[in-house]
């Protein structure tokens, strides 16, 4: 078979996802395999490519519907070859020869030429990505949705990180003492009143480890509720607490 | 200062401002302006930051102007911007683009002509991203749509009309030996 010196495996038939995701398609076939035969367009047999064709999705594992493009050029390319067979009146008929006839010769380079384009427009896709515009820069979290999109491991990686810091500290004497998530939350609320952000480690500064934890577990419990939005630039940054105004209106 | 250099002061600062684009017939109707004028303020501080060189070009993309970086700093400034990378278009749809910018207005059954399969969806999914409508109808039975580019394709390659798109190579004229 003259498909066996063709790898197999060089050419993959890409299925259309629903996103319009194809890349191969019947026509990048016909081009694999006329650069496989090294010779010029003009002089490639129909006989040997409408064979080496027909095997090849024919070998390919894939569902008529994926193959549906393909089977159509298989057709029209079987469709050639019978005419080269059956005589003609015409002398200058264009199936006379075993040659691919014009038309489909003219699709392939039409083809190409768009190929070539295609990349001319990815260099100039590339080279329009390189121009930046203002608000380009990393800090523009500002948007709003995205917001709500909290890590809570690198929160909770925050959160030890600081409270190492703290038992260390010889200025912070733990005592007994009964801490009310609900309270805290109120005195949060009444903070968010006033100022738009709030540190989380100002906000802390002074208190025990209990209430440290406590006010964390308010946070979580106020962000649950959609209340505020906690945003953190980067692991073991201070936490800022805000007043999420996409819901509260 | 008379009144030209304010207008032009004051162009300038509208660009800046605006961040990612302003069209021109905006500025023309904020300032109270013809887009004539305008636009003969907007050339010449194109070619102002041109022969500046610096680090920010003003740009125009379609109809709209920008501020926007020197392609040569791009992998200094690399390290600022959120996402490294954008997200680029698929080969099926720069192809399936390239065949509606070059050959447009065009039907479907054009463009799976040229590619040999079926476009439908690559072309939903180009008019989603308002890369390309549909500009009319063909007078042929079923009257099927034509499409064709849109200012947000030319934005987003950042091309200021259709002439700028590179002239279609003829195939026929490379040599085999290079494919």
């Amino acid at each position: 078979m003259v498909l066996s010196e063709i790898k197999t495996n060089q050419f993959k038939i890409d299925i259309q996802t629903k996103e319009g995701i194809s890349k191969n398609g019947p026509l990048d076939l016909l081009w694999m395999l006329i650069e496989s035969y090294e010779v010029d367009i003009f002089n490639v047999s129909l006989t040997r490519i409408t064979n080496d064709f027909c095997l090849y999705i024919e070998k390919n594992d894939i569902t008529i519907d994926e193959k549906a493009d393909f089977i159509v050029m298989g057709t029209r390319l079987i469709y050639y070859k019978s005419k080269l067979l059956t005589p003609s009146s015409n002398i200058d008929d264009d199936y006379e020869s075993d040659s691919l006839p014009l038309e489909l010769v003219e699709q392939l380079l039409q083809y190409k030429k768009f190929q070539g384009a295609a990349k001319n427009l990815r260099e100039i896709e590339e080279m329009a990505n390189m121009n930046m515009v203002r608000g380009a820069i990393w800090h523009n979290y500002e948007k709003g949705q995205d917001y709500l999109d909290v890590d809570l491991v690198a929160l909770l990686k925050a959160f030890q990180q600081f409270l190492l810091s703290v038992e260390k500290s010889e200025l912070m004497s733990i005592e007994e003492e009964e801490i009310n998530t609900e309270l805290i939350i109120n005195e949060l609320r009444k903070i968010l009143l006033l100022e738009s952000e709030v540190s989380f480690f100002l906000f802390i500064k002074k208190f025990t480890l209990l209430k440290i934890i406590g006010t964390f577990l308010a946070l979580l419990e106020m962000a649950k509720m959609r209340e505020i939005m906690i945003v953190q630039d980067s692991q073991n940054d201070d936490i800022k607490i805000k007043k999420n105004y996409i819901n509260n209106n | 200062m008379n009144d030209l250099e304010k207008t032009k002061k004051a162009v300038e600062a509208i660009v800046f401002i605006s961040g990612d684009g302003i069209e021109l017939s905006d500025i023309a109707k904020g300032l109270s302006k013809t887009n004539q004028e305008i636009k003969i303020i907007l050339d010449s501080l194109i070619d102002d930051y041109q022969e500046r060189d610096g680090g920010i070009f003003l740009n125009q993309g379609g109809s709209k102007y920008f501020f926007s970086t020197d392609k040569k700093v791009f992998t200094s400034i690399q390290y600022f911007l959120k996402e490294n990378k954008k997200e680029t278009l698929s080969k099926a749809m720069l192809e399936t683009l390239a065949i509606i910018a070059y050959k447009q207005p065009l039907t479907l059954f054009d463009i799976e002509e040229v590619r040999g399969v079926n476009s439908r969806a690559v072309v939903t999914v180009l008019i989603s991203k308002k890369l390309i409508k549909q500009v009319g109808q063909k007078e042929s039975p079923g009257k099927p749509g034509l499409y064709g580019t849109t200012k947000e394709f030319l934005e987003y390659f950042g091309l200021q009309d259709l002439k700028e798109l590179p002239p279609l190579k003829e195939v026929k004229e490379i040599n085999f030996e290079e494919i």
